[in-house]
């Protein structure tokens, strides 16, 4: 026993004396002190990036751990991160509340069809103001970039008083219009990122494509948007969801006037005013009870659950895009 | 699809024979003229103008084969006429290539510049226009403007008020947090960019949960939750931050004072807005930071600099005009949370202001815009210096 512990002594003593030695040479002792800190940096990112994880997922958590928990536990306070009881009653009540499919479909009508009309026009303008200068085209870009500086608010009045006389608030083809015309949600930014991107490419590629005797338009068709797969996915997923997302352009152009399209998102700010109604048209009033509905707690609950429905495919849709979304913007190159 | 293949008639044949054979022999005379000047100026030995002749001797004879052929074709009855489109496509194809790029590049913009016309500059001047106008709604529908020059922007300062402050409490109030958010989102959104640009064990799933936020619509439900039924949420958001709350209560017990612990406190709780607002920010200097050449760092390593020189002195110059784009897109990003939006919705006297004084409506949006150009204006002119660019 003494005779172990005596060696291990011994050991460490050998130990300490290599590292006293090995600290003489420079070389060795620039080695360790690079370990030392490497480990430390190490240690310090781990903590950083988990704890920054953390603040991010949190609010997703507690709204899942909210949602699934039953109507009859809403005052119990003894419950505050596992249900006590499994329910997914929140989801029914949630989605009877929000006409869930209805306006799923229109959300997607809306985004898919925004998305597409944004990514032709934005990438067309970008391109044309990253190569293909004509006179004036500087003036042109100033007068993009402008665009994305004024705020909405300064010209959704006049602008909806002049399509209310052209007769087209609340129809869809409005967003798609303004989507397709270039005038969408931050289309001047998507603009900008597009002129970054082709600006990047190199010009031997559309040189070469001359030779071969192609025009500007294939030039662009068959050259440049393959190679923009990173803007245009990046661009893609943005305009997607900043639609699905969006409550100010929606509400103002369509859904105000035209409750058959409304979306997810408009239809979630406006979940507790048609709660009862809800309630008692799916006939699930009775299973509830009468007080339950007039318990704040209850209705901020429903909410909450019809918030996560709300955003529920988009992070479906974004789980499955996330690597080249990821990979995109690594690619992509928009500097400034 | 169909192609309209009509064979000229005999006479309008002849007629164009004759035509092209004149064309032809004034072509041809032109021909001599600039051969004989040829002559002369190389005989000179005034090079530079030969050369030049030259040139457009060059392109005179390709035009007279051009009209030879022509002539052939039509005497071995070979012509189709063409319509529209295959002749502009001919033009088309005929033009130097540089002329065919601009061309493109005007038919590429025109859709944006149409929404632009349409969707824009006109609602933007009409904004303008009724700013500067008192407007009364009419019975039948529409509006009677009365010219007021700029008395909608003097009222705007002296007599508006929401839930009893004045504009120019809101104003500044939202200017100030601008001011203070501005300078943390993009120090942050770096330090995390250049974070998450390092290859550590799995970064894949770390960036793919630092981009929730860009997804994660956080405004709306904020909206919704800032509603009657706010409050009530909001306490039980709270009760998660039980953790932070016994976090303070150690370090007061350790003796730390109290001055350190509310700032600690305050930073946490703001960290959550501040990473919801810097998504797309994080995004850019990512992208930024990988166009950023390999071979500065191997140089500056090679001469000895350590991580943190290569930050200062590689990897925020290169990032530096991202900071500029940034900026501005906090600032636009900040539109639409902004207070001064619910003055825009509802008035003093509880009406909504966007039907019942769009004069004063366009006044305080026109305000608004003003001061956030002002904003970027100034960022631009304290960082015009700092920036470089890598060419």
């Amino acid at each position: 026993m003494i005779k172990t512990i005596k060696n291990n002594f011994l050991k460490l003593n050998n130990y300490i004396r290599n590292f006293q030695e090995d600290m003489k040479s420079p070389t060795k002792k620039m080695v360790f002190r690079n370990r030392v800190v490497n480990l430390i940096s190490n240690i310090l990112k781990y903590v950083l990036v988990i704890g920054l994880c953390f603040v991010i997922l949190y609010p997703l958590i507690l709204q899942l751990a909210i949602a699934f928990r039953s109507p009859t536990d809403v005052n119990n306070p003894s419950i505050l991160w596992i249900p006590g009881e499994f329910s997914l009653k929140n989801f029914e009540v949630a989605m009877i509340a929000l006409n869930y499919f209805k306006s799923l479909k229109n959300t997607l009508i809306l985004s898919l069809g925004v998305t597409a009309l944004q990514l032709i026009s934005t990438s067309l303008a970008g391109y044309s103001f990253a190569r293909l200068k004509f006179r004036g085209s500087q003036v042109l870009f100033g007068l993009a970039l402008f665009t994305i500086v004024v705020p909405q608010t300064v010209i959704s009045l006049p602008l909806l008083r002049s399509l209310t006389e052209m007769k087209l608030v609340g129809k869809p083809i409005t967003l798609f219009m303004m989507a397709g015309l270039g005038m969408g949600i931050k289309s001047g930014i998507f603009i900008y990122m597009f002129r970054q991107f082709y600006r990047g490419i190199p010009v031997e590629l559309e040189e070469a494509a001359n030779i071969d005797g192609a025009n500007p338009f294939t030039v662009f068709y068959r050259i440049m948007l393959p190679n923009a797969k990173g803007a245009i996915i990046t661009v893609a997923l943005l305009a997607f969801v900043w639609q699905w997302n969006d409550y100010y352009f929606t509400t103002l152009f369509v859904t105000r006037s035209n409750l058959d399209y409304m979306t997810l998102t408009t239809q979630q700010v406006s979940v507790l005013y048609g709660l009862q109604q809800a309630l008692t048209d799916a006939g699930v009033w009775g299973l509830m009870g009468q007080d339950i509905t007039k318990n704040p707690l209850f209705s901020s609950m429903i909410l909450n659950t019809s918030g996560i429905l709300v955003m529920m495919p988009l992070l479906v849709l974004y789980f499955f895009v996330q690597k080249m979304f990821v990979q995109g913007i690594e690619r992509s190159g928009i500097v400034g | 699809m169909m192609k309209e293949k009509k064979m000229m008639s005999q006479s309008m044949v002849e007629q164009s024979i004759i035509k092209l054979n004149k064309k032809k022999l004034v072509l041809e005379k032109k021909f001599d003229v600039l051969t004989d000047d040829y002559i002369k100026y190389s005989q000179k030995e005034k090079y530079r103008t030969s050369v030049r002749i030259n040139k457009r001797r060059g392109r005179l004879k390709s035009k007279i084969q051009h009209v030879k052929n022509d002539i052939t074709r039509l005497e071995n009855n070979e012509v189709i006429q063409l319509n529209v489109w295959q002749k502009i496509s001919q033009i088309f194809k005929r033009m130097p290539y540089n002329k065919q790029k601009q061309i493109y590049g005007v038919l590429f913009v025109v859709p944006w510049f149409l929404g632009f016309i349409l969707f824009f500059a006109s609602p933007m001047f009409t904004t303008i226009w009724w700013s500067l106008n008192s407007m009364a709604p009419k019975p039948g529908g529409g509006f009677t403007y009365i010219y007021q020059g700029l008395s909608n922007y003097v009222d705007l300062f002296t007599k508006e008020t929401l839930s009893g402050a004045t504009v120019l409490e809101v104003l500044t109030s939202s200017i100030i947090d601008i001011v203070i958010d501005l300078p943390t989102i993009i120090i942050f959104s770096v330090f995390i960019a250049v974070l998450l640009n390092t290859k550590f064990k799995g970064h894949q799933l770390v960036k793919a949960i630092f981009f929730i936020p860009v997804v994660y619509n956080m405004t709306v439900i904020n909206n919704t939750l800032s509603g009657t039924f706010g409050q009530l949420f909001g306490a039980e958001l709270d009760t998660g931050f039980q953790l932070s709350q016994s976090f303070s209560s150690f370090l007061m017990q350790i003796g730390i004072g109290g001055g350190l612990i509310e700032f600690l406190m305050s930073a946490v709780d703001r960290i959550f807005l501040i990473i919801n607002k810097s998504g797309i920010q994080i995004i850019m200097f990512i992208a930024a930071l990988q166009s950023i050449p390999d071979h500065l760092y191997e140089s500056a390593k090679v001469e000895g600099a350590t991580r943190y020189e290569m930050f200062w002195k590689v990897t925020i110059p290169m990032v530096s005009p991202m900071i500029l784009t940034c900026l501005v897109y906090t600032i636009v990003d900040s539109f639409g949370s902004s207070d001064i939006m619910h003055f825009l919705t509802v008035n003093s006297q509880g009406t909504t202001m966007a039907t019942n004084q769009p004069g004063m409506y366009s006044a305080i949006s026109i305000v608004y815009f003003l001061i956030n150009m002002m904003i970027i204006l100034l960022g631009f002119m304290l960082l015009r210096k700092k920036v470089f660019y890598y060419d």
